[in-house]
């Protein structure tokens, strides 16, 4: 043997070792400081903590909306069976009889993957027969444990010791060959095991008679999720094994099974798809058709509604994994573990809405109920019906959108947080998207304003989230090092300008003016006595707007829902005639804004308005009303002879405004409307329940101008409004300001601006107009005189709107309206009342119902002390 | 002279020829070893199943001492045939843990690992095969002696255990380098099976390429991999990582202590002892380990004997794989493959056949004279 050569051989392992001493100088010195943060970080244990949404109140401060501490159970199964590896919490005694059971009772463990029939017992089942089933365990020897390969042993030792309270070592010790059955070998064990499934009972029965369940309903539920996860594994195993052959993911398969995907290969197409599998499994030989593969392999995507029993699907879906595993064994390997992994270590709610004492005893005993959990997780509350359409609901994140543009900054957050190396500017950026992706990003089962104040609000009642970072302790893996703790930031409440008692006051008077509507009709012949059906059930809105601060104490619809009616019978609500899901002072419904009535004649002040700003002589022109014109009536039947313009806004006379109108033009008329807010919402709650509508000219036929110009001097076919935009538009001509109606007084504490706009209303233009609109209510001959408005100052116009057909369930085409201000002198309120499908002028249904709310004790108290 | 006195004298001549620097050198690591050991089954649980296995080494060691170099040398082809029929049983009717049947069940549920036991028997049998045969020249006469090791590489790589495999060729080509083979007969037995590299990439276990895919990518390993098939190399780096200069102090590394490390007696014990010592410790123990290699080198240029020189550079050479790899692969730098670090590791073949090595060690190289050339002579 040559010395040179054994020098050589020494010089090699010398230069090894050299790499190993600089390869542990690299991680031990140079990246230390990056794997300490990296172990901390793989020791950390991170929670969420929620905050609660803000509250939303009522001028008077009574809660509409609110956050209630709410309790959830949640099971964690991976933590049920085998306990808290961090805090030493052995799992629970039923599980872990079952899942040693399980290890024992099949013959490869591989087949409990895909039995195709359930064979064994679910965990109450083992814990019902607990004693029995321990004395067979206690008869096991390691000779039975031959087909169980080393995570299969760990995993019966880790049972084993669970239930009997062994030592490891001993049990390693006696799983040699050889060794006697495990009762002989430890005389100890059978007592040991009836102690703790004894308290185990007891800790259930406790927690169950909490719970309001029966006896061994709890164990029964946590089978039932079990069994739920189990199936979900089953599907996801054999899409994953579907996709293996075919080189697919498994959002691929599905693009796949719902028409084609892309691959490297070439456009595989679902027919092909599912062919080719067929073949490769040979399915044909479990008795599946082409058309029930596809089922069994799409059964994930199915929503859970209409599902199959849970056991059936699972044995279906356990015998095309056993063909699979016949067939194709490479498609399966290696996926139990890995899926039953990343699902049992799900959360899962075991219990919504337990009791503060579940929480008490859980945390109390936590080695009782290992895996499960009590969770903080507030609950909405909408304690108040009045407003619900307004103050709209919050629900689960819906917004796909949303979805992905969090992604991509979490995406980011993800691999900084996993890069050992950032730089000073990565770091910044991480602890940023920390912030963000941690508080603000909208995590699954997240509330978030989806309608009416809820949404546009949103940003204020969102609050964030706090955290919690532990670190298992190194020295007491009982106690957790707290490492970072932020509270959370909880949303800040909305104070709204609608005064539910003022609400109520107007439901009221809707049914009091639809009564007294339905007296006069009966007491009067020249009204329609068919209208009297529609008058017993209001349908109506009524909207009160301060002209000071353009706060909207009243924005009352009728007919409405209550919270209950809207969780439980939503579909009713959807279909009934009534329409109560129908907002009808903004024109909003449940699928998002819809058609508004025509306004009519409360629509003619602006049509006045616009002649007066051309030439002010106008006001004591005349034209020749004889009840019709151009194929167009009068409510005069014959006619109101020569009539100038203040009578014709005092009578509602068509035929002076179809004329005047006609002599405007469509074009001034329009522009007008439009710079008077008419074709646009009013933006409350950022406009996105209201419906308004105005027909630009170039909508209208040129040859049809003059006609167009007819109807939309008297407020019909084109242009429709809301009360609110009624009411808006009769507070410009109170006061000569076009306010943003405000539905939030307050946010956070802090008052929302009143925003409004000036548009030019000469004071000559603005006091003749005043003087008409206050004759319609004070002069006898005004079409709103003798209702009993006349006492409260109040001016204003009535309407009579008509549409072309009448909605389902409706008794009239002829709606009734008025909109207007009071004081006259000294404007205060602006109000716009809506009356649906009365059959009656405005005059005779719509000015009653303000008129009783006016005089409503509410009203008078709401205004006594201003 | 009185007996004792004989036995006294002839005690210290032995002592004196034989190469004895390695005994304080293997004691010193076992210490370190033991004391890793307690540090995994916690301060307050001593580790006797281990002291025991030392127990054991050491007695190997003794009788294999004892045992004359020349009946090992008479007896190799004897103790390899036996370490081949026992490989062949194992994959027979050998019990089967964790997919892979390794084991030979023994009376009073002792287990014999034969791979382990292999590595010696392929040691002594290469040793005399070099010994008595001039150096080889050409690729032919390399033929026998790679049969012989490729044999149980074959039969191991089948049980499967890839990384006991793995040591026979390191220690096959040393052996052949030291008889002397012409580096241009080595070179192709070297580049072959790393161009068929590519092929036998082909033929790994599903769950063997992903842990090469992981190791090759270890430093963008996703949430699932470092939970899943990296999770051996990621918590071995990080507690080497974060054990810093002076590491933890001992039982004081958190992922030792939290049971977070897996394997942490067997294959990753080195990890336990970087988190711990720190890089300090884990250099100083690397140099211990180193040492002994180099000792027993060094060792073997003390003798004429070439079946001594072969044996002792054999075992060397022997600590020497296992050490780079072991702690080559607790590190990163190869490819996660478990493979016991001898002394140090929990598990009695391996304990057994490093006493018995360190034994063999000691008798070739108390071995003061060609007995059998003198005979002749006389």
């Amino acid at each position: 043997m040559n010395v040179r050569r054994l020098i050589h051989v020494a010089a090699v392992f010398a230069v090894l070792v050299t790499a190993l001493v600089a390869r542990l100088a690299q991680l031990q010195i140079l990246q230390h400081s990056e794997w300490v943060e990296e172990a901390r970080r793989s020791r950390t244990e991170k929670r969420s903590i929620p905050y609660n949404r803000g509250t939303i109140f009522d001028a008077r401060g009574k809660v509409l909306a609110e956050d209630r501490q709410a309790f959830d159970l949640h099971l964690v199964y991976r933590d049920f069976r085998r306990g808290h590896p961090g805090r030493a919490i052995p799992g629970h005694v039923s599980a872990q009889l079952f899942e040693a059971y399980l290890l024992l009772s099949v013959e490869r463990r591989a087949e409990a993957f895909h039995a195709a029939d359930v064979r064994y017992g679910g965990v109450e089942e083992c814990f019902a027969g607990g004693p029995l089933l321990a004395d067979r365990l206690l008869r096991v020897s390691p000779a039975e444990l031959g087909h169980l390969g080393t995570s299969g042993r760990g995993d019966l030792r880790f049972y084993l010791r669970g239930l009997f309270g062994l030592d490891a070592d001993a049990l390693e010790s006696w799983m040699q060959p050889g060794a006697p059955p495990l009762g002989e070998a430890f005389p100890e064990a059978r007592p040991a095991f009836l102690e703790r499934y004894a308290a185990a009972s007891d800790a259930l029965a406790k927690l169950e008679e909490l719970l309001a369940y029966e006896p061994g309903e709890l164990l029964a539920r946590v089978e039932h999720l079990r069994l739920l996860l189990e199936r979900r594994l089953r599907v996801r195993a054999a899409l994953q094994a579907a996709g293996t052959g075919f080189s697919l993911s498994v959002s691929q398969l599905w693009d796949c099974l719902d028409g084609r995907v892309e691959t490297r290969d070439g456009i595989l197409t679902r027919e092909e798809f599912l062919a080719r599998l067929h073949e490769r499994w040979r399915i044909a030989e479990a008795g599946f058709s082409v058309d029930e593969l596809e089922n069994l392999l799409r059964f994930g995507q199915r929503q859970p509604d209409g599902d199959p029993p849970v056991r059936d699907s699972l044995r279906e879906v356990g015998r095309l994994l056993q063909q699979v595993e016949r067939a194709a064994p490479k498609d399966l390997a290696g996926t139990r573990r890995s899926l039953s992994r990343d699902l049992h270590a799900r959360d899962r709610i075991l219990k919504p809405e337990v009791d503060f004492e579940v929480l008490d005893l859980i945390l109390m005993n936590p080695t009782a109920y290992p895996g499960l959990t009590v969770v903080e997780k507030p609950r909405r509350i909408y304690p108040d019906d009045t407003a619900l359409a307004l103050v709209g609901r919050a629900g689960e994140n819906e917004d796909q959108a949303l979805v992905e543009r969090q992604r991509a900054e979490r995406d980011r957050y993800r691999q900084l947080a996993h890069n050992l190396h950032r730089t000073a500017q990565e770091d910044e950026e991480y602890r940023q998207l920390r912030e963000r992706v941690r508080r603000e990003h909208v995590w699954a089962g997240e509330v978030l304003g989806r309608s009416g104040v809820e949404l546009h609000f949103d940003d204020a009642l969102r609050g964030k989230r706090g955290f919690l970072d532990q670190l298992q302790s190194d020295s007491d893996p009982e106690e957790a090092v707290e490492l970072d703790f932020i509270s959370p930031q909880h949303g800040r409440p909305v104070r709204l300008a609608l005064d539910t008692e003022l609400v109520h006051a107007a439901e009221r008077a809707m049914q009091a003016g639809y009564r007294e509507a339905a007296r006069l009709v009966l007491e009067d012949p020249d009204l329609d006595p068919r209208a009297i059906p529609g008058l017993a059930r209001p349908r109506a809105g009524l909207v009160l707007l301060d002209l000071r601060d353009a706060s909207v104490p009243v924005l009352a619809t009728w007919p409405r829902y209550t919270d209950e009616e809207y969780r439980k019978h939503y579909s009713e609500l959807v279909e009934d005639p009534e329409r109560p899901l129908f907002h009808r002072c903004l024109g909003f419904n449940f699928g998002g804004p819809e058609r508004t009535p025509y306004p009519g004649s409360t629509f003619k002040p602006l049509v006045a308005y616009v002649a007066l700003e051309q030439d002010q002589t106008a006001w004591e022109r005349e034209y020749l009303c004889e009840g019709r014109y151009e194929g167009l009536h009068c409510d005069a039947r014959y006619g109101h002879g020569m009539i100038d313009m203040h009578t014709a806004l005092m009578k509602s006379c068509n035929v002076y405004f179809y004329r005047l109108g006609e002599e405007l033009g469509y074009g001034p008329v329009y522009r007008a409307a439009q710079g008077l807010g008419f074709g646009d919402p009013t933006g409350v709650l950022g406009g996105n329940m209201e419906y308004a509508y105005l027909r630009h000219p170039r909508e209208v036929n040129r040859r049809q101008l003059a006609g167009a110009a007819r109807h939309l001097s008297i407020g019909q076919a084109y242009v429709a409004a809301s009360p609110l935009q009624m009411a808006r538009f009769y507070g410009w001509l109170a006061t000569g300001r076009l306010l943003t109606p405000r539905l939030a007084l307050e946010v956070g504490g802090r008052p929302t601006p009143v925003e409004a706009r000036e548009v030019a209303l000469p004071a000559r233009v603005r006091d003749l107009l005043q003087g008409a609109l206050s004759d319609v209510v004070a002069d006898v001959g005004g079409t709103a005189h003798g209702d009993g408005l006349e006492e409260f100052g109040v001016a204003g116009k009535t309407g009579t709107a008509q549409v072309s057909q009448s909605g389902p369930g409706t008794v009239s085409n002829v709606h009734s309206w008025f909109a207007g201000w009071f004081p006259r002198e000294e404007p205060r309120w602006a109000v716009a009342v809506y009356c649906e499908n009365t059959g009656l002028h405005g005059g005779d249904c719509a000015t009653l119902v303000l008129a009783e709310f006016l005089r409503s004790p509410e009203f008078r108290a709401f205004e006594a002390p201003l | 002279m009185r007996p004792h006195q004989l036995l006294w004298r002839r005690l210290k001549g032995y002592v004196r020829r034989s190469d004895w620097p390695v005994v304080p050198l293997a004691a010193a690591i076992m210490s370190v070893g033991l004391l890793v050991q307690w540090s995994v089954a916690g301060p307050e649980n001593f580790p006797t199943h281990h002291l025991l296995r030392l127990g054991m080494a050491g007695g190997a060691c003794l009788v294999a001492a004892a045992i004359p170099a020349r009946w090992w040398r008479a007896n190799a082809p004897l103790f390899y045939a036996a370490c081949m029929v026992l490989l062949v049983y194992v994959l027979v009717s050998g019990r089967a843990t964790n997919n892979a049947r390794r084991w030979v069940d023994l009376f009073g549920g002792f287990k014999l690992q034969p791979s382990e036991f292999m590595k010696l028997a392929l040691i002594l049998m290469l040793a005399r095969w070099f010994a008595e045969r001039p150096r080889p020249r050409r690729i032919r006469q390399l033929l026998v002696p790679g049969a012989m090791a490729a044999l149980p590489f074959l039969l191991v790589l089948a049980e499967p255990d890839l990384g006991t495999a793995l040591t026979f060729a390191p220690l096959f080509l040393a052996m052949a380098y030291l008889a002397g083979t012409r580096r241009r007969v080595l070179v192709p037995v070297v580049l072959v099976p790393l161009l068929l590299a590519p092929v036998g990439f082909m033929l790994l276990r599903d769950y063997q390429a992903e842990r090469l895919s992981t190791w090759w990518k270890q430093g963008e390993l996703t949430d699932e991999q470092k939970a899943d098939t990296g999770y051996h190399l990621w918590h071995s780096k990080m507690a080497i990582g974060s054990g810093g200069a002076l590491g933890f102090g001992w039982a004081e590394g958190p992922e030792n202590r939290m049971h977070r490390l897996p394997e942490r007696t067997t294959d990753f014990v080195f990890s336990v002892l970087s988190e711990e010592l720190g890089f300090l410790g884990a250099s100083a123990f690397l140099l211990l380990y180193a040492s002994l290699a180099a000792t027993a080198f060094w060792a073997s240029t003390r003798h004429r004997d070439p079946f001594a020189r072969f044996v002792i550079a054999g075992v060397g050479v022997h600590f020497a794989v296992h050490l780079t790899i072991n702690v080559g692969v607790a590190t990163g730098l190869w490819p996660t493959t478990g493979l016991p670090l001898p002394m140090v590791s929990w598990g009695g073949s391996s304990m057994a056949v490093s006493g018995m090595a360190l034994g063999v060690v000691l008798s070739t190289g108390a071995y003061r004279e060609p007995i059998l050339w003198r005979t002749s002579e006389d």
